[in-house]
């Protein structure tokens, strides 16, 4: 009761004070935020609505403005491709993600679980977590090359020059084999960029819940799949959906490995925008083709926000200046 | 000196490190070939010319022109490196400037729209490069950046903000407020305390943004290879340049290729050993757990 004619007392000067107080408040955050606001407005916002728009022309190289409607939408749907492409993308994300993620566990598991916690070799884990560092931080061109130089033609390639030591005939691997190179090649740098995440999240299991188990008799191989995978379901959700993303929307690899060849047998939904954008230059086509890749990375975005519960990893700041 | 060397071999023989680590040292060794096995390859090939014979003619790019085709020269490598280097820097050191204060902000202050901002950056950081190609194209021309490395340094900046604030962010998070406080307390405004005293407690977390940052630039070939012509605009344009072949043949013999890619590895490999330590332990302390 008091309170509240408190409140209604509280007469209009406090009220704009505590105003331009709150607004005081505001204005230190958000000077420190304008740098970050204003590359990202000009270089992401006003090109994603640029899309938009574009996305309803027939605009090539000329880069003239000529509205068509949904034209280019219906031509999506009638690419008698696209399914193929599509499928393709699912096999390029489900393939890669699998194997990412299973490889970079198993070498994690056994570099910091075996080598450095069981048989405290710690050096040696350490120098085969670097090992499996080295894809992740080569640039993606050197990479791509070292791989379409190991598979490379007769009397080019390694694997072919081993083939021929052993007397075997050699093997067109770009005609035959190229989506099988990709899914190689691509799953290898992806597992070789979450080595630290895992291996970080094996290190904070605290010694003493490993030792407990020990008392109680568990095996190492008990432990492992018992304390230190369950440790690992964090790290891999996460990996697992960034995979998902990365993968979706990898252009770069494919175009360093295979250029989307051989007869574009390797060409994803995210290189078909690519050579829209770039090879056929229909700019608008190519605007329509990424809102999709748009709405659905945005929809991953919010899984994402879902998962990683973004609101409570926002600590509430003790000062109130 | 010698005392202490006796004493460590006396610990290494009664050892009690448990017995057996070489099967799994073995399954490892294995495994790790799909790295070693072509990293060695592209090595040793940067030293042998066409016939196998160990040679260090494959290095001459760095000081003599290098033909493409007939009557199509690459400039030596001095200008496309430095340019290279230029671009890293400039995007690295951008970066830091706007990631730091943006993510101060946003751990340790309280601002209107703090929950939507930062779902925002999850959502940007999610969003697909490839998406904006087009609109790069219509966006860079009608800025008459086309053809300038600048331009390409504002896009992967703007592209490469939103994570690195995310990071950094958790790196904030982590430090103590004490410190803050007795800053304050002193009478220190908050944009002060930000720079003397926050910053240098950030340093492991500013360091490892500009490692990446830097590498992430230096590493950049796609967006580069679009948006400027020519081919010594950069040391990855360089290489491209020289990988433009049909059906896996290349413009170049293949030892002056890998002399190439093992040279533009060089610095990463030099960037990486001198930030190891920060870079390894200290990840860990950005994304969250």
């Amino acid at each position: 009761m008091d309170q509240s004619a408190d409140l209604l007392l509280k007469d209009r000067a406090t009220l704009t004070a505590d105003r331009k107080a709150i607004k005081r408040k505001q204005r230190f955050p958000f000077l420190m935020m304008l740098p970050f606001f204003v590359p990202v407005i000009v270089f992401v916002v006003v090109p994603i609505i640029l899309m938009l728009v574009m996305s309803f022309t027939d605009m090539k190289f000329t880069l003239k403005w000529n509205f068509i409607g949904f034209d280019n939408y219906r031509r999506i749907f009638g690419y008698p491709d696209m399914s193929k492409i599509l499928a393709r993308t699912l096999l390029l994300v489900v393939g890669n993600t699998t194997l990412s993620v299973l490889g970079s566990i198993f070498v994690v598991v056994i570099t910091t679980y075996y080598l450095d916690i069981v048989y405290r070799r710690k050096n040696l884990g350490l120098l085969f977590r670097i090992i499996w560092l080295i894809p992740n931080l080569t640039p993606t061109i050197v990479f791509m090359f070292i791989w379409r130089f190991m598979f490379g033609p007769e009397g080019y390639g390694m694997i072919n020059k081993m083939l021929a030591a052993i007397g075997l005939p050699a093997m067109n691997w770009f005609t035959n084999w190229s989506m099988q190179l990709l899914l190689a090649s691509m799953s290898l740098s992806s597992a070789s960029g979450s080595i630290i995440l895992f291996s970080s999240a094996i290190r904070q299991i605290p010694e003493s819940i490993v030792q407990s188990a020990k008392v109680d008799g568990a095996g190492n191989f008990y432990i492992c799949r018992r304390i230190v995978l369950p440790y690992l379901r964090w790290p891999i959700t996460q990996k697992t959906l960034w995979s998902i993303l990365g993968n979706f929307t990898a252009y770069e690899s494919i175009r360093l490995l295979t250029g989307g060849g051989p007869m574009g047998s390797t060409v994803t939904y995210a290189y078909y925008i690519y050579q829209n954008a770039y090879q056929y230059h229909t700019y608008g086509y190519g605007a329509a083709l990424s809102v999709f890749m748009v709405l659905m990375s945005i929809t991953m975005g919010l899984i994402m926000l879902r998962v990683f519960q973004v609101d409570k990893q926002l600590r509430v700041p003790r000062m109130d200046i | 000196m010698s005392d202490s060397k006796t004493l460590r071999l006396g610990r290494m023989r009664d050892d009690d490190r448990p017995y057996g680590v070489w099967k799994f040292l073995l399954v490892i060794l294995v495994f790790s070939a799909v790295i070693l096995v072509p990293y060695g390859w592209l090595i040793t090939s940067a030293f042998r010319d066409t016939s196998g014979a160990w040679t260090l003619s494959n290095w001459s790019f760095l000081v003599k022109e290098t033909q493409l085709r007939r009557g199509i020269h690459l400039p030596p490598a001095i200008k496309p490196l430095m340019s290279s280097f230029s671009f890293a820097i400039i995007m690295a050191a951008s970066v830091v400037t706007i990631t730091v204060p943006a993510a101060y902000a946003l751990s340790r202050t309280e601002f209107q729209g703090r929950r939507l901002m930062a779902k925002l950056l999850i959502v940007l950081d999610a969003f697909p490069q490839v998406a904006l190609l087009t609109s790069f194209i219509m966006l860079l021309s009608k800025m008459h950046l086309v053809n300038k490395l600048i331009g390409v340094v504002f896009l992967k900046v703007a592209m490469y903000l939103p994570g690195s604030i995310w990071l950094m962010k958790g790196f904030f998070d982590h430090i103590s407020w004490d410190i803050e406080w007795a800053s304050i307390v002193d009478g220190a405004s908050r944009f002060k305390t930000f720079l003397r005293i926050i910053v240098p407690a950030a340093k492991p977390g500013i360091s490892v943004i500009l490692v990446n940052s830097f590498l992430s630039g230096w590493g950049e070939y796609i967006l580069i290879n679009l948006f400027i012509s020519g081919h010594s605009a950069t040391m990855s344009s360089f290489i491209g340049a020289m990988m433009d072949g049909e059906d896996g043949r290349y413009l170049v013999p293949p030892g002056v290729l890998a002399a190439a890619c093992f040279f533009y590895i060089i610095p990463v490999i030099i960037t990486f050993a001198v930030s190891q330590k920060t870079l390894l332990q200290v990840r860990q302390g950005g994304s969250k757990q």
